[in-house]
């Protein structure tokens, strides 16, 4: 194994350095273009909803529409010990009785009888709630939402199914090594709520009561800055819906929370724990630019390149979870921040740490060859744009970067900044953010602690 | 040796104009590949991104010859891993552009899929089209493709639903691709020679026996990038293909493994009846879709995975049923046949029009992607009938029309005709427990 992975990552290393004549060209010579007109993604509409703004990217050919909700309930809003509210409030809300056609259901068997779907997510910043439907029912599952959020049910036997629906999908998410690695990582970086997992704890959920979770939502579901973000077929119908959902809930608005961290060690700070894994994994933890930031487009390509330059030679791409090495940029929080994780049933852990911190080494000593960094540009560009697909995920991606403050269009701002990427930008970024990270260890549970 | 070299001598990769015209944007464009194929490309430019797939006509155990399980597979991947000339292979190459090249292998049939960004639509659909009609394959291409066929195949061995699903498969047909592991087994695989495989790319991976589907924000004209592939030989009238065969009375079996599981597979109409055939599709969803199927609801608390899924195959398709977990199988499998049971009975006209509703949405739902899209393009041409697949014109088409025409009358008709006695019944055991664990109600 160690033989293995020191002759790829020689190769690896040989192919990051500079020649001598490439490092001697002036830094902006170094691949760049222009975004071509195919890779534009369409402009986005505002409309005012009076104390909220619906963002949406309209197409009539598509039969399908989806709304997006927003609201300032995210982990920010959340400590330690109440861990897991934003995520029982919108699990109580998707069981909230409403009345139908068919009588009194719950929300979520509402919106599934009369052909949609409904989901949430809670997020640092925001708890979103998804709807999806055929345009001319998008109005009356809207409307659905809207009775829901304004008289929501906390009592029983709501708490009691909202509690066992979210404490199977708390197991759920406790066997990926990955996000355990991810998680561990983020709630020793972020200071405050916005690091924790999203779901919240077992304990923490089913401690509950109905008076805490009325007084989440009094604090954190108002219309005031409320975003909301319409996909597909957006009809005039399905744009006055969203005024009538975003009127539904309570007045006000919330006031703003500031998200801090901490600052990152050299390596020296590690987190260790154990799940019912096969083999450890390693995940290192750094700092990364939020979007907005001039130096996002230069994290982006050494995400891309942190992703792919170790990766075995194979017939179809890998997924994630088969890669030895991976990068992801998580740049839906803010403060945003990089992980790149080791999969020990792939590689010898610490040999690839070993090899990992010599490719960044390299990346901050020199800047990349420029058909090094012509390939990485075009595979950032390419992750960037192929990462978003369903309706769902692109009504998430305007909200989330209106929610950032850099604007329901930034995703061809992006591509304009990595199509102007230099080898000097990526060297400096990678100085600037790859020397100080926070190692995770997620271990078989059988394992002893080395 | 000397396949490899004629091949790398007709490597010809002349761009030739596609015969078909060029649709407005956004519409659906059809038409014959330069060398014999046939392509659907469909515009959607909502986001930058494209799908390329080509899909085969090419069966799991060969084209009637000595079967070996997994050799369509393997050639697939053995040839995406091999270095062309161009120099660089079709994984990485796509890889490079951040995207990603899957391949699926099915009974009869091969999905080689990128997804890229909208710009490199073009450059994939002639990569693609180079590197399959006319197969070179490497020694080294050979090992990467077999260490991975073989490693999907472990994976799969330690899943109680794809090995049942196997099982059932198997047990339904006596014979023909269906009867046989797409994957193979890794002993197999390990002895085809370079020459065997080089021999089914060859024949299989052939412009005239492909589908090129292309979707996403592409013009139509994007195939007149496909490359023409090999010159047609006189008298070719292309690879046939050995038919699935029935068993002739129901089989129930049980079989050991290390997860208990239960499933049922029913022989169902084929893709050509388009009524019965989402008849079927429609049952699938009402009973078995998750988070919404009758009885996938009923299951969610009992610690039961269940799957049931109609397989729109030529002919015939089948229904299949399946039950897994840590629950009570046997009370997940009476629940499953009262349910059955109930459907043979019209369901009453608002439930029934309500599940309507709910059926169109969620497919509509799963074809929402470029990549669904094209996924569903493909498999429906492969399968003899592409004018059937669903969201080649929206929510409108042959197929939606198919689903607005239903009746609670018509699919309990179907359910009795197709729904009633399984062909194949198969239960996996723990090698301990020596009585299985999901018995029919009496």
């Amino acid at each position: 194994m160690n033989v293995r992975v020191r002759a790829f990552t020689a190769a690896v290393l040989l192919t990051l350095l500079p020649s001598g004549v490439v490092a001697a060209q002036p830094a902006r010579t170094a691949a760049q273009g222009s975004v071509p007109p195919e890779m534009r993604y369409p402009a986005t509409t505002s409309v005012d909803l009076g104390q909220a703004t619906l963002f949406m990217q309209s197409d009539r050919q598509e039969p399908l529409a989806g709304v997006q909700l927003f609201v300032s309930a995210g982990l920010n809003r959340e400590t330690l010990a109440d861990n897991g509210l934003a995520a029982l409030v919108a699990e109580c809300i998707l069981h909230t009785p409403v009345q139908t056609p068919l009588g009194s259901l719950p929300l979520r068997d509402a919106v599934i009888a009369e052909g949609g779907s409904i989901s949430y997510e809670v997020e640092s910043l925001y708890t979103r709630f998804y709807v999806e439907s055929q345009p001319d029912r998008l109005p009356v599952l809207l409307g659905f939402l809207g009775s829901a959020l304004a008289a929501p049910s906390f009592g029983s036997p709501t708490l009691a199914a909202a509690k066992a629906d979210l404490t199977t999908k708390i197991e759920a998410a406790q066997n990926n090594p990955v996000t355990v690695g991810i998680g561990m990582f983020k709630q020793s970086y972020f200071v405050g709520g916005a690091g924790l997992p999203s779901l919240g704890t077992q304990a923490n959920v089913a401690g509950f009561d109905t008076a805490r979770l009325q007084e989440f939502f009094q604090a954190t579901y108002r219309r005031g800055g409320t975003t909301v973000t319409a996909v597909g077929d957006v009809t005039p119908q399905v744009t006055a819906a969203t005024k009538l959902l975003v009127d539904a809930l309570p007045p006000g608005t919330v006031e703003p929370v500031s998200i801090q961290v901490k600052p990152l060690a050299d390596g020296t700070h590690r987190i260790i724990t154990h799940r019912d894994i096969g083999a450890p994994w390693l995940v290192l933890g750094f700092a990364a630019p939020s979007p907005g930031d001039p130096d996002f487009g230069p994290m982006l390509v050494i995400e891309a390149l942190l992703s792919n330059v170790f990766e075995r030679s194979s017939a179809t791409t890998l997924p994630a979870i088969e890669r030895s090495i991976g990068a992801l940029y998580l740049y839906d929080d803010q403060p945003s921040s990089m992980v790149v994780y080791v999969n020990g049933s792939e590689i010898e852990p610490t040999t690839a740490l070993r090899e990992l911190l010599a490719v960044v080494d390299s990346l901050t000593a020199h800047p990349l060859r420029d058909d090094i960094l012509a390939r990485y540009k075009s595979s950032a560009a390419g992750a960037f744009v192929t990462d978003v697909l369903s309706l769902d995920d692109r009504s998430w991606s305007i909200g989330n970067f209106v929610e950032q403050g850099v604007g329901p269009d930034y995703p061809n701002t992006v591509l304009a900044a990595l199509a102007s990427t230099t080898g000097d930008d990526v060297m400096r970024v990678a100085k600037k953010y790859l020397g100080k990270y926070t190692v995770a260890i997620v271990l078989p549970r059988d394992s002893g602690e080395r | 040796m000397r396949v490899l070299a004629l091949l790398c001598g007709l490597l010809i990769a002349a761009a030739v104009p596609a015969t078909g015209a060029a649709p407005p944007s956004g519409a659906v464009s059809r038409g014959t590949l330069p060398g014999g194929g046939s392509f659907i490309v469909r515009s959607q430019h909502s986001i930058p991104v494209a799908v390329v797939e080509l899909w085969f006509r090419a069966p799991s155990v060969g084209f009637a010859r000595d079967p070996i399980p997994g050799l369509s597979l393997l050639a697939a991947k053995a040839v995406a891993a091999s270095v062309p000339i161009t120099g660089t292979t079709l994984s990485r190459a796509v890889t490079d552009m951040g995207g990603r090249l899957t391949i699926s292998g099915y009974p009869d049939s091969i999905d080689v899929a990128a997804l890229v960004p909208a710009n490199r639509a073009g450059d994939v659909v002639r990569l693609m089209t180079s590197v399959y009609f006319t197969p070179v394959l490497t020694a080294a291409g050979l090992r990467t493709a077999r260490a991975e066929v073989i490693r999907e195949s472990l994976i799969r061995s330690f899943d109680s639903d794809e090995v049942l699903r196997d099982a059932l498969l198997e047990e339904l047909f006596t014979s023909g691709p269906a009867h046989y592991s797409v994957y193979g087994k890794p002993e197999d695989l390990g002895n085809v020679s370079i020459e065997t495989l080089t021999d089914f790319a060859t024949r299989a991976f052939r412009a005239k026996n492909a589908y090129l589907i292309v979707t996403g924000a592409v013009d139509p004209q994007v195939v007149s990038r496909a490359v023409e592939g090999r010159p047609k030989l006189a008298g070719d009238k292309g690879e046939e293909t050995s038919p699935n065969t029935l068993v002739s009375s129901p089989a129930d079996v049980s079989r050991e493994f290390a997860d208990p599981a239960f499933g049922y597979a029913f022989a169902g109409p084929p893709i050509s009846d388009e009524r019965a055939a989402t008849a079927m599709d429609f049952i699938s969803d009402y009973l078995f879709r998750p988070d919404s199927g009758v009885v996938a609801r009923k299951l969610a608390a009992a610690q039961v995975n269940v799957v049931g899924q109609f397989v729109t195959y030529r002919n015939p398709g089948v229904m299949l049923i399946q039950l897994s977990g840590s629950g009570d199988l046997g009370a997940a499998r009476r629940i499953v046949d009262a349910a059955l049971a109930q459907m043979r009975k019209p369901l009453d006209k608002k439930t029934f029009e309500m599940a309507r509703d709910g059926f169109i949405y969620h497919l509509l739902s799963d074809l929402q992607t470029p990549l669904q899209l094209a996924d569903n393009f493909g498999w429906y041409s492969v399968e003899g009938n592409p004018s059937y697949a669903p969201g080649l014109e929206g929510a409108g088409g042959r197929y939606f029309n198919a689903a607005k025409s239903l009746t609670a009358d018509y699919v309990a008709s179907i359910v009795n005709k197709y729904l009633t006695t399984p062909g194949a019944t198969v239960t996996l055991h723990p090698p301990t427990q020596s009585k299985p664990q999901a018995t029919a109600a009496p």
